[in-house]
């Protein structure tokens, strides 16, 4: 690929192509010149550690701790204490790991447990992306848990940043064959993708600096401004879409022969969460099935999807720098022309598929292969003990105790104990029971997803974890009363417009607005496969309920056979259909008048 | 030279108190007290009897909390406001707290926190709240009239020359008279450098007048700063454990005519004093009778003192 690597203009691309991003690249964003000058994501990481009055470090520095899977945060429910106490921000660093596929041993999973409970807030935090974070460990504090986590053979390089982020792979427990060979697939890209700067051993573990070289030895496939913005990959196995494979920049959908051998796969691109308030330039996108790919070329196309969109991806505006915005402004087309001259192949149209959900199944499955797989329901996946609620921490650490198998993080915040002997269900089963692993969980509350937001997110405009599981209670009594309480919907939240917990692909999105105040997106698939549309502004928290109980009284009594809420509402005209995102922000509002 | 030493406000007045601080340092008790009696006639430090300093009166300014309110401590920064200007005193004096608004209280000795020369009419000092402080804290508030004596502690004296290294190891409300100091060295454009050790229960919530160390190493007053905080980490780090990760340079600035000062509780005080003598036991490659010895010298030339507050 090193040909091609930030040649200006692309070869094949047209004039206009090479033009627009030459102008782009004459007006860099603040970010791209912190790149540059960092010396592959070093900057001055290393003194800011040194410097103990301190909890924080300085702003550049804050943005290159992202590439390294950490974010400067504060508890911002202490903002107002602190200046009159004389002390700085109570400063904290959010650490997420690297986890390809969610893929856990008991052994790393003893291990991860025990830093939460040393230098994190007492807690795990499953992730929307099969990954464990942790909040509240202080700078002091950071190369021991990187030491620690580095014991356990798992790392945190490129959990965030500029970069190819964790590889998703499904869950799924059922088809052992195609679970395994989307893992497989995960895990290479992840390998493939990963950073190659020596920076995160030497900062973190005290490595020897490999000092010079150039970009080709050091980093062959970013260059040393690696991406324009974040990039996501995921790998699914139909019929299910628990990694929401429509929410992220590139997708492989496992296409299965008559035996349930992988064919190949699908190839999905430019599907992304996040946009801004008020500009309507920026919106979420589902992604475009764009070819299907035989197995052996699947790790050439997601290098070089990845490529394509470090030389075309907007450099200039960090909020149009997504894949999913080149491929607005260039065209699914060109931009698929370009890949394939790149691969050096040109690939065959998509294979027919069906997704059926984008949840988890809960409880006990038996694979193909005889596997007992048991899938807990986490609310929001905050593992930790709570009073008089489930001992999550405590009865996973006694179940990894035990556990000879593997644990799987799933895309819903779940946990999976997966790979248990017949012989080891009753044994696992009993550690659940006395842990209250599995207390009872209502329909919504299972189909619920929801951001960290309030204390520590510095991005969140109003609660989300701490609020959706009080909403939810509200909500499912109004479910009840009307004789909704057992049919599955998806609700999802977040503090901020960015969409961590993928909102705007939820039957229910709530995204924060401001405090205690909320947008409402009505209408998306139940699959994850159409995106919502904005249905109410700026929701006083305590009117939600009210909003949406016309509606499902509607719902209730008008629904066609086993027709999802989110296709009711776009059917039925309450809400206009989103066909992608160009059109998000169009004929927003209720559309109809209600009962 | 003694009376050079004495006009109020003169311009030589620093040199002057390095200078008085050497006289002091090698006269006997009898010569020391003529002649802090006789500084303090003329000049504007504080009485130095340690229990005939004058009562004052004043309003407190200033009363919060330093410790985070997800803290187990309680740590009180007292700011009292004279409009007559704050009586005379010096960094490393106490304040008798012996009443509020009109009614006498257990007198409740707090260590003093601030420099007259930055706070000009105040007077800070820090209560570490314990059992027993009930009385107290429960009409002490914001706006109370305190009865107050300043005092110099005799036996705790900070180093004054300005031209000499500090190292100032300071265990939670122990920090109090490094405060005052670097305050007064800042105030006066201390020449010598200054090295705080800092202990605490945690970073996060402990931080005793974080702010203001962050401002003092951003504007040359504090040179160096190390902490140790116990409760962080599984294993109990304390301020003895960054005096002897830091021994060579500590070391090397004893050598250099450092001046050292220890604040603490005693356990905390006994634990900080310990690891100053493995520090220098290691680095002089002596045994640590020998090195209890080097301290004994120090102390003896007026260069280490240790308080609890």
């Amino acid at each position: 690929m090193n040909d091609h690597r930030q040649v200006l203009p692309p070869p094949s691309a047209t004039d206009g192509v090479g033009d627009l991003i030459q102008a782009e690249r004459d007006q860099l964003s603040r970010n791209e010149h912190i790149k540059e000058a960092s010396g592959y994501l070093r900057g001055k990481l290393a003194e800011a550690l040194l410097m103990p009055a301190s909890g924080a470090v300085s702003d550049d520095d804050g943005q290159l701790v992202k590439f390294h899977g950490m974010y400067l945060q504060d508890d911002r429910d202490l903002r107002p204490e602190r200046m009159r106490k004389k002390l700085d921000r109570a400063y904290a660093f959010m650490i997420r790991l690297r986890i390809p596929g969610g893929v856990l041993t008991s052994k790393q999973w003893l291990v991860l447990d025990e830093i939460a409970r040393s230098y994190a807030n007492g807690s795990l935090r499953a992730t929307t992306r099969q990954t464990f974070q942790y909040h509240g460990v202080i700078k002091s504090n950071l190369k021991r848990t990187m030491k620690a986590i580095d014991g356990a053979l798992l790392d945190t390089i490129a959990a965030c940043g500029d970069v190819n982020r964790n590889v998703l792979s499904a869950s799924n427990p059922y088809q052992s064959k195609a679970h395994a060979a989307a893992y497989d697939l995960a895990k290479a890209i992840s390998d493939h993708l990963l950073p190659r700067t020596g920076a995160w051993r030497e900062i973190w573990l005290d490595g020897e600096k490999v000092v010079g070289g150039e970009d080709e030895t050091v980093e062959p496939i970013y260059g040393k401004t690696y991406l324009p913005r974040k990039f996501k990959v995921v790998v699914a196995v139909p019929p299910s879409n628990d990694v929401d494979i429509f929410a992220h920049d590139l997708g492989f959908i496992a296409i299965l022969d008559e035996v349930g051998a992988l064919a190949g796969w699908n190839v999905t691109v430019g599907g992304g969460m996040g946009m801004t308030h008020g500009e309507a330039d920026t919106f979420p996108r589902t992604a475009d099935v764009m070819c299907f790919c035989e197995p052996e070329d699947a790790l050439k196309v997601a290098e070089v999807v990845m490529t394509v969109q470090r030389d075309w991806g907007n450099r200039k505006s960090r909020k149009n720098a997504r894949l999913k915005y080149t491929i607005e402004r260039f065209g699914l087309d060109a931009f698929r022309a370009e890949v394939e001259r790149r691969v050096g192949k040109a690939f065959a149209e998509p294979k027919p598929f069906r997704f059926e959900n984008n949840g988890d199944r809960y409880g006990w499955t038996e694979g193909e292969d005889g596997r007992h797989h048991l899938t807990l329901f986490i609310q929001n996946g905050r593992v930790r003990d709570f009073k008089g609620g489930p001992q999550l921490l405590t009865g996973l650490r006694r179940i990894a105790e035990v556990h000879q198998g593997e644990f799987r993080l799933t895309a819903n915040q779940n946990v999976l104990v997966a790979n248990v002997p017949a012989e080891k269900r009753a044994e696992i089963e009993a550690l659940v029971a006395e842990h209250g692993l599995t207390a009872h969980a209502g329909t919504l509350r299972r189909n619920s997803m929801a951001c960290v937001a309030l204390p520590t997110c510095g991005l969140a405009l109003a609660e989300s974890e701490r609020y959706l599981p009080t909403l939810i209670d509200e909500l499912e009594a109004c479910l009840a009363r009307h004789g909704l309480a057992e049919d599955e919907i998806t609700i999802r939240m977040t503090g901020c417009p960015n969409g961590c917990a993928r909102p705007y692909i939820a039957e229910i999105g709530l995204v924060g607005k401001g405090p205690k105040r909320y947008n409402l997106y009505l209408g998306a698939a139940f699959d994850g496969s159409r995106l919502g549309k904005l249905y109410a502004e700026d929701v006083a928290d305590s009117a939600i309920v009210e909003v949406l109980d016309p509606l499902l009284a509607a719902y209730k009594v008008q629904r066609s056979y086993g027709e999802r809420f989110g296709d009711f509402l776009v059917r039925t005209g309450y809400v206009a259909m989103t066909t992608n995102g160009p059109n998000f922000h169009e004929q927003t509002g209720c559309l109809r008048g209600l009962s | 030279m003694s009376t050079r030493l004495l006009p109020r406000h003169a311009p030589f007045e620093n040199d002057a108190l390095a200078a008085l601080d050497q006289v002091l340092a090698v006269a006997s008790r009898v010569q020391r007290t003529w002649l802090l009696d006789y500084l303090t006639a003329v000049s504007d430090l504080p009485a130095q009897g340690t229990r005939d300093a004058d009562v004052s009166v004043g309003e407190v300014v200033e009363y919060v909390n330093l410790n985070s309110s997800r803290s187990d401590q309680t740590t009180m920064h007292v700011a009292v406001a004279f409009p007559d200007g704050a009586p005379p005193y010096r960094p490393g004096s106490v304040l008798d707290l012996i009443g509020i608004d009109g009614e006498s209280v257990p007198a409740r000795v707090l260590p003093v926190a601030s420099s007259r020369r930055e706070v000009v009419d105040e007077v800070h000092a820090l209560m570490p709240v314990r059992t027993g402080d009930a009385a107290i804290v429960e009409r002490l508030r914001l706006g109370s009239q305190v009865r107050v004596r300043i005092r110099e502690d005799a036996e705790f004296r900070l180093p004054a020359a300005l031209g000499t290294d500090v190292i100032m190891i300071g265990v939670e409300a122990g920090v109090a008279p490094y405060r005052a100091l670097t305050q007064e060295r800042r105030a006066l454009g201390a020449g010598g450098r200054s090295w705080l050790f800092f202990g605490g229960r945690r970073f996060t919530h402990d931080f005793l007048y974080q702010l203001e160390w962050q401002a003092a190493l951003a504007d040359g007053s504090l040179t160096r700063m190390d902490v140790a905080f116990s409760h962080d980490q599984p294993e109990r780090i304390g301020v003895e454990d960054r005096l002897f990760e830091r021994r060579e340079e500590l070391v090397d600035w004893i050598e250099n005519g450092a001046s050292l000062s220890i604040c603490a509780a005693p356990k905390s005080a006994d634990r900080a004093h310990f690891g100053l003598l493995k520090a220098v036991a290691d680095i002089k490659a002596c045994s640590l009778e020998v090195a209890v010895g080097h301290v004994a010298d120090l102390a003896s030339q007026g260069r280490f003192n240790q308080r609890h507050p």
